[in-house]
């Protein structure tokens, strides 16, 4: 693949991994709110579902922990498109400096040597910081996708907490379980979309 | 790429580029120029992104990059500048003359080398090797800041798009038969200048300097009594004709 393809490939998976923590940042935003009537909730219910305090501190550090995330891979993701967009057009300047037609008279320096040799510095320089942000980006990816992993299990503990409380809360709390569950599956999702549209470029 | 030179007394010379027959079609032709004095170049409206390796090849024929002290860009036009960002990269130490209104505007074509020298409204002039280079305004003709660069001694005026033909390549580079020309220049000129005052101000202007050669940035360049009759069709000439409808 040419030098410019690379580049413009670079920045086009780099925006869907934006565009996809985006989406994932909404649902965490979404939890968040869950979270909250969730305590609201548990206050009412009373001392039947006092377990369930601790799952709504716990729902609400998921959420943060999402939106955090979600934060850093931006910043990472425009970083990364402003590094490939120096390389795509460093990729472009070679291409032209290549299609120069020239000779050195006998006896001169190679007019274009040097820039010749600046430009490719310049080319390795960007290449190396875009494989260095690109460990940096799947990293934080993995991370979160393990944290996550936690998701299911506050959905099963909110589960438990359910059965044991008065019976007029049973139902809303229950709900709050699934909320949990599917919004942590849902976040999963779309790291997972995240981390195939960077698996390409690795 | 085609050149030509358009004057030559010692080391001060013009040189006119264009024509280029590996240009796409799809790409509106355009005449770049060089102006040389002592060890000094600069290249006038260095053309597009697309030009820029026939540009390089043209120019190493006639000087060294590290003469190439400055580059001027009458506006701030894609088939005038866009090649901004590979030029700065060939010429880390070079100056670039533009409309002051522009520079902000440019710098989305790569200027991170290159240092802008906004030319004020009222123009100003530069000094290249032993001649003087001035910075005529041509506001809204058809930039809304735009410049012309004469050179006394060599009695050049580059207009930029002022005296624009739609020319076929194969066109030489000097008009030959006015009328003949005319169809060639009359849309450009009545759909792209947005302003008869404007015109008609720069037209008496420019009637006050001594011009051998008018040098447009598309199509044939005027010479001796060509200069008078283009002056004379374009002050009769009602342009700003768009409407919205
Ligand atoms: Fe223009
Ligand atoms: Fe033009």
């Amino acid at each position: 693949m040419s030098q410019e393809n690379n580049a413009a490939d670079t920045f086009i998976s780099v925006a869907h991994v934006a565009s996809e923590l985006f989406k994932a940042q909404s649902i965490a935003e979404e939890l968040s709110i869950t979270s909250k009537n969730a305590r609201a909730l548990a206050v009412r219910a009373g001392s039947t579902a006092a377990g369930f305090n601790e799952i709504t501190r716990f729902i609400e550090g998921l959420s943060k922990l999402t939106i955090e995330a979600a934060s850093t891979v931006n910043t990472i993701a425009i970083s990364q498109t402003k590094i490939a967009a120096s390389l795509f057009r460093t990729g472009g300047f070679i291409a032209r400096l290549n299609r120069v037609q020239y000779e050195p008279k006998e006896g001169e320096a190679h007019a274009l040597a040097q820039i010749f040799e600046k430009v490719n510095g310049e080319k390795r320089h960007l290449e190396q910081r875009i494989s260095a942000s690109l460990r940096d980006l799947t990293d934080r990816l993995d991370e979160t996708k393990m944290e996550l992993r936690a998701t299911q299990v506050v959905s099963v503990v909110s589960r438990v907490e359910a059965s044991r409380a008065s019976e007029d809360f049973q139902d809303s709390l229950n709900s709050v379980a699934d909320k949990v569950s599917s919004a942590g599956s849902r976040i999963n999702e779309h790291l997972e979309n995240a981390r195939r549209h960077l698996a390409h470029l690795n | 790429m085609k050149a030509i030179s358009l004057f030559q007394k010692g080391s001060h010379q013009w040189l006119c580029f264009g024509r280029d027959p590996e240009r796409d079609e799809k790409i509106i032709d355009t005449n770049q120029y060089m102006v040389m004095n002592g060890d000094q170049s600069i290249i006038l409206d260095p053309g597009g992104i697309e030009l820029f390796s026939q540009m390089l090849t043209s120019v190493l024929k006639y000087t060294t990059l590290d003469k190439i002290k400055a580059l001027f860009a009458s506006h701030q036009d894609p088939d005038i500048i866009s090649s901004l960002g590979l030029w700065d990269q060939c010429l880390p130490n070079a100056k670039l003359f533009s409309p002051w209104i522009w520079e902000s505007f440019l710098a989305h074509f790569g200027m991170n080398n290159i240092k802008f020298e906004g030319i004020p409204d009222e123009g100003s002039s530069y000094q290249l090797g032993n001649t003087n280079l001035e910075f005529i305004p041509a506001h809204y003709l058809h930039s809304s800041g735009n410049f012309n660069v004469y050179d006394k001694e060599a009695k050049i005026l580059m207009s930029g798009d002022i005296g624009a033909a739609l020319d076929e390549d194969e066109a030489p580079f000097f008009v030959e038969d006015f009328d003949a020309h005319i169809p060639k220049m009359e849309f450009f000129h009545r759909r792209w200048m947005p302003s008869n005052k404007a015109k008609d101000d720069w037209i008496a202007n420019v009637r006050k300097l001594d011009i051998e050669i008018m040098a447009p940035q598309h199509g044939g360049l005027f010479k001796g009594e060509m200069v008078t009759e283009f002056l004379n069709w374009l002050e009769r000439l009602d342009v700003g004709i768009a409407q919205n409808k």
